[in-house]
């Protein structure tokens, strides 16, 4: 991507922002309805700032951050760990991948209480919530890649001698790359959301305890305040295994094929 | 350089079994040019593969010459797309573990013999087919091998650029003095090519001609009465395809 086209990009970003706040004030003059029920941008920011000041936002946010880093990279390592060695045996493959599909067809919150009961209610089963949710994506995405090996350079290979170690770091990793980077992006939001799903489950910290604690309280404009967080969080961190992706394969890949 | 006896190679399939190559007899002399001629499925690729040692043959033996090398050229220029053409190149002296300076200068070097330096830092996507080609034959020369085997390089491309291709093939090979085993299903790019052509039918070989043009060729030679009538003599000796009537409908 060049720098005028990212420029562009964030132009438009900022004017989708500006756009949903100007209907959004919009709805506040036409409609005026209680600030319970929907509160003005203005309320919101307010609340913002009181959050800030008086209960240590920053606080949760840096909670919830960590989940979501330290869950998204369990989910990841986990994912290629268990992902590779499928990939690799097809009779493994066909063994597991139903039960990687029914097990990724559960809900996680179905599977929430039992990992409270298990890993207790601190910061380490928000962790592994968010893990578990990154992890099944990764695993299939990892499947996925390593089988993206062409015959074609299975067979080059083949002709230089190379050994096996060879065969993986100049073949089979590379043509697994482009799978890895989907699953890391299809990961990123998911582990956000896993974050979450696991703070509902209880603790007092992070921005899923802020939403619960507004939803007893009826203080919207907290729960506002918590959900735009939330988003700019999937955002963000999207926009990181975008640039990632862009890095590694950006020269190369979903260009003419070979 | 390499003498061939008695091969046979039969494939396991899910029904019984398939000789691809029966009985097969057949050397190469240093630097000679021969060509293996035939029909798509007559077993070309399975013998360029036995040669290489890629697979071991059912039968017989394949004798190369001591510390022998061989560079293989295959049908399609299978680069890397993720590797720059220059580390496509380098990739067999990667493999063999040769120091990373070592390995850039000689893909470079490579590059030069083919007449494609100038796109040493560009990736294959930016790449023609022809082009493409011309970066494989790098790589398998760039280990310098003894002899190059060539699987039907230039099938792919239309017949105006092959004739180029080949027309710098035989520059390059006058140059380089390989021993070039080459494949094809077309005569006349195999009479233009080749010192010997050997008809390869079903898995036998049906028989071997010398091809009488003189050298140095070049595109004055497909316009030669010589080259003509020894593309004539070829196809008669050429099978008739079993499963064709041999009168127009
Ligand atoms: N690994 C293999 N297993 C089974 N059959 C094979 C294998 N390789 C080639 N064959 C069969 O051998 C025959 C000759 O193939 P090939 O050598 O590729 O012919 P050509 O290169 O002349 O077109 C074909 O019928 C093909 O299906
Ligand atoms: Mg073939």
């Amino acid at each position: 991507m060049t720098i005028p086209r990212i420029l562009r990009n964030l132009a438009a970003a900022i004017g989708l922002v500006l756009s949903i706040l100007v209907v959004w004030q919009l709805i506040i003059w036409v409609f005026a309805p209680e600030e319970w029920l929907f509160p003005s941008p203005r309320a919101v920011w307010l609340r913002f700032w009181e959050l800030v000041e008086v209960d240590a936002l920053q606080h949760h946010v840096k909670v919830t951050a960590i989940e979501v880093l330290a869950g998204y990279a369990l989910g990841l390592v986990l994912g290629v760990l268990t992902g590779y060695p499928i990939s690799q045996l097809r009779i493994v493959e066909k063994i597991a991948t139903p039960y990687l599909v029914a097990a990724n067809s559960v809900p996680l919150v179905a599977f929430a209480p039992l990992l409270l009961l298990w890993f207790g209610n601190g910061i380490g089963t928000k962790i592994i919530v968010a893990g578990l949710i990154v992890y099944f994506p990764m695993t299939m995405s990892t499947i996925a890649g390593f089988h993206g090996v062409s015959p074609m350079h299975a067979r080059l290979l083949h002709s230089m001698r190379a050994n096996k170690w060879q065969r993986f770091r100049y073949l089979e990793l590379p043509s697994a790359v482009p799978g890895l980077l989907a699953g890391m992006k299809i990961g990123a939001p998911l582990a956000v959301v896993g974050a979450v799903v696991g703070e509902f489950l209880g603790t007092g910290e992070g921005l899923g305890h802020l939403i619960l604690e507004a939803n007893g309280l009826l203080d919207t404009a907290q729960l506002f305040v918590a959900i735009i967080i939330l988003a700019f969080f999937g955002i963000g961190f999207y926009l990181m295994t975008l640039s990632l992706e862009l890095m590694i394969i950006g020269p190369w890949h979903n260009k003419r094929r070979m | 350089m390499i003498k061939v006896d008695n091969l046979t190679m039969t494939f396991r399939h899910n029904r019984g079994m398939m000789t691809v190559l029966e009985d097969l007899h057949f050397h190469l002399e240093a630097s000679e040019f021969v060509t293996i001629l035939g029909r798509s499925g007559s077993g070309k690729s399975t013998l360029l593969d036995l040669i290489m040692g890629l697979i071991k043959p059912t039968a017989g033996t394949i004798v190369r010459r001591p510390g022998l090398t061989i560079g293989y050229v295959f049908q399609k220029p299978a680069l890397l797309p993720w590797r720059t053409v220059l580390h496509n190149v380098s990739l067999p002296l990667e493999i063999a573990g040769r120091p990373r300076k070592e390995c850039n200068e000689r893909a470079q070097e490579a590059l030069r013999q083919v007449g494609m330096d100038h796109a040493n830092y560009g990736y294959p996507f930016q790449l023609s087919g022809g082009m493409a080609q011309r970066v494989a034959i790098a790589r398998a020369l760039v280990q310098n091998p003894d002899i190059l085997l060539m699987d039907e390089p230039f099938a792919a491309l239309d017949p105006m650029l092959r004739d180029n291709l080949n027309v710098n093939l035989l520059k390059l090979w006058h140059r380089t003095g390989k021993t070039i085993l080459f494949v094809t299903h077309s005569i006349n790019e195999a009479v233009f090519l080749s010192d010997r052509i050997v008809i390869l039918e079903e898995g036998r070989m049906i028989t071997e001609r010398k091809i009488p043009i003189p050298r140095p060729r070049d595109f004055d030679t497909f316009g030669s009465e010589l080259f003509v009538h020894t593309v004539g003599e070829i196809r008669k000796v050429m099978p008739i395809q079993p499963n064709l009537p041999r009168e127009p409908l």
